[in-house]
């Protein structure tokens, strides 16, 4: 693999602030953001409600721009949204007037322009296939549970292949067999690409504690305002989550984890 | 279908049918017609009993509906009770529509050609200047402050203008249902594009789509379900500002069969024309019904 030149990071939030206006004025939701984030990173962000991850991933992704500072990714500023990077919110990610099989094939057709029908078709039903939901392709989203809904929306991110997945707590509507299912996935994804020349950098909002653990390398605990805390996880891959929950380790970052939200005087979900 | 037989419009129903089989005091024309009618209503509702299917709020309305007749025959044709030149009876109306089926017909053909060319102009301008509109803010900028503007001014108030104005009566009417339509559909779209889900919009954002991918698989298919549910309003106005207008100087068309015959005081023509023009759209509404369920499958 190259090194990047200049000791630079591949992903750079340099003093980042933002807010919104609101009735006393303008209220912050970061202030002086400083992250950096590395080539096939998995980052798993936690904190409480309104601490700001949600506004971390669509500055990221370029849906807003940062109103002070900057955000770079392989040292270019990021100004808008681009292929290199897709985005998967909690819930509401599909286009209710396209079947399941359509918006799917609707992000492929977007990430990869020139690519047959054919091509597309089998590759959406690849995609489908992983997260079981072949079976719903001319169903329109209005007629899946929310859970199948955010099935279909991960597979048409997968299906894109970006660099960079931005995801906003996207398995949090799915049911819990389903989810430690999308979850081996996800990270089986990841690994995968990791091996090949373009890794994937995975972004990864959460408040579940059990899935910050299971899936990060490094979990930033994102405390009111853009404070954090890091705390890395060296657990070994390939981790199974039923091995991993029981063991010593696991309990020790869980336990970790969990003071930083009591000490917030939050109650963790 | 027990039900059907013991409720009160077969009742109403089977009086309605004596009474005018019956000889009354007011001379008529053959109630031939008018009893056909009568009967194919209540056949078509025995009918829909006889299906199993039995609707109150159908037999509500037949029950309104046979009342009312019932008023009209017994008032008019048998006692004879009301005036013979404004009232007339439900017999010669009903008479009306074989008497005169080719200039109704006609009348039919030319109201629609001029309303579906105005709705289809209207519409498409409307929907495309409040795509546009609804997107670029610029444009919504400039355009969205005259349309606050000029959209509640009723279209009636300028028909005679533009019928004067244009060249030929035609093109008038169909400028004046497209000015009729453009700025509702116009304003529907722009609130719907600026109204769109956040997290849908950005979801399309962060897709990348250019241009012409944002505005014919996104936008379209986002508003298209709000203008297809707008089209009955839509419809019900534009059929307004037409007859309106083929008032003022037509030489064909719904409008001007009940004009024309309401200068000769015809009432009886008057009369049938009024209840043709509420059955065709009846039709057209019920024909947009089938579109939205056929062309929505989403909702």
């Amino acid at each position: 693999m190259k090194k990047i030149i200049n000791d630079m990071s591949y992903i750079e939030f340099n003093h980042v602030s933002f807010g919104y206006p609101s009735r006393n004025g303008h209220e912050e939701i970061i202030r002086d953001f400083s992250l950096k984030i590395e080539k096939g990173e998995f980052l798993v962000v936690i904190g409480q409600s309104g601490c700001g991850k949600s506004t971390l991933l669509s500055l990221l992704e370029g849906l807003i721009l940062p109103q002070k500072g900057s955000i770079t990714i392989e040292g270019k500023e990021v100004t808008g949204p681009d292929l290199r990077k897709s985005i998967i919110f909690q819930h509401d990610s599909l286009f209710p007037w396209m079947t399941v099989e359509k918006n799917v094939r609707f992000g492929i057709r977007q990430a990869r322009s020139g690519i047959s029908r054919r091509e597309e078709k089998e590759q959406a039903y690849q995609a489908l296939l992983q997260v079981g939901m072949e079976k719903e392709g001319s169903k329109y989203p209005g007629e899946l549970s929310g859970g199948m809904q955010q099935r279909t929306a991960i597979a048409r991110t997968f299906a894109m292949d970006s660099d960079i997945f931005l995801m906003d707590e996207p398995f949090g509507a799915v049911d819990p067999r389903r989810r430690t299912m999308l979850q081996e996935l996800l990270v089986s994804l990841w690994q995968k690409k990791e091996k090949e020349v373009r890794p994937k950098t995975v972004i990864f909002v959460t408040h579940d504690i059990d899935e910050a653990v299971f899936l990060g390398d490094r979990i930033l605990y994102l405390r009111k305002k853009g404070q954090y805390e890091e705390v890395k996880v060296p657990l070994q891959r390939p981790r199974k989550i039923g091995e991993l929950t029981g063991s010593q380790c696991f309990c020790s970052f869980r336990k970790i984890i969990t003071e930083l939200f009591e000490e917030e005087g939050g109650v963790t979900e | 279908m027990k039900k059907a037989i013991c409720s009160l419009p077969f009742f109403l129903w089977v009086i309605l049918v004596f009474l005018i089989l019956m000889p009354g005091k007011r001379e008529t024309e053959s109630c031939t017609v008018f009893l056909i009618v009568v009967c194919t209503l209540g056949g078509l509702w025995i009918l829909r009993c006889f299906q199993g299917k039995f609707i109150e709020t159908l037999h509500d309305i037949l029950t309104l509906v046979f009342v009312l007749l019932l008023i009209w025959e017994l008032f008019c044709t048998k006692l004879d009770m009301a005036h013979p030149v404004l009232v007339p009876s439900p017999e010669n109306v009903f008479q009306v529509f074989v008497t005169q089926r080719r200039l109704m017909v006609t009348g039919i053909f030319s109201s629609m050609e001029l309303l579906l060319a105005g709705m289809i102009l209207g519409l498409t301008l409307g929907v495309g200047f409040g795509i546009a509109a609804g997107w670029i803010p610029r444009l919504n900028r400039m355009l969205f402050p005259i349309a606050r503007v000029i959209s509640p001014i009723p279209p009636i108030i300028y028909t005679p203008y533009v019928v004067a104005l244009m060249p030929s009566f035609r093109s008038a009417s169909v400028a004046v249902v497209v000015l009729g339509i453009f700025w509702p559909a116009f304003m529907n779209t722009v609130l719907r594009v600026t109204g769109m889900e956040k997290k849908l919009l950005d979801s399309a954002r962060a897709l990348c789509p250019n241009t012409w991918t944002m505005l014919s698989r996104i936008l379209f298919p986002y508003v298209w379900p709000g203008i297809i549910r707008n089209l009955r309003v839509t419809l019900s106005t534009s059929f307004l500002i037409l007859t309106m207008a083929e008032m003022m100087g037509a030489s064909s068309g719904l409008g001007y069969f009940i004009k024309n015959y309401s200068d000769y005081a015809n009432y009886t023509n008057v009369a049938a024309g009024i209840i043709l023009v509420g059955a065709v759209v009846s039709i057209l509404n019920m024909g947009i019904g089938l579109l939205e369920r056929r062309l929505i499958k989403w909702k």
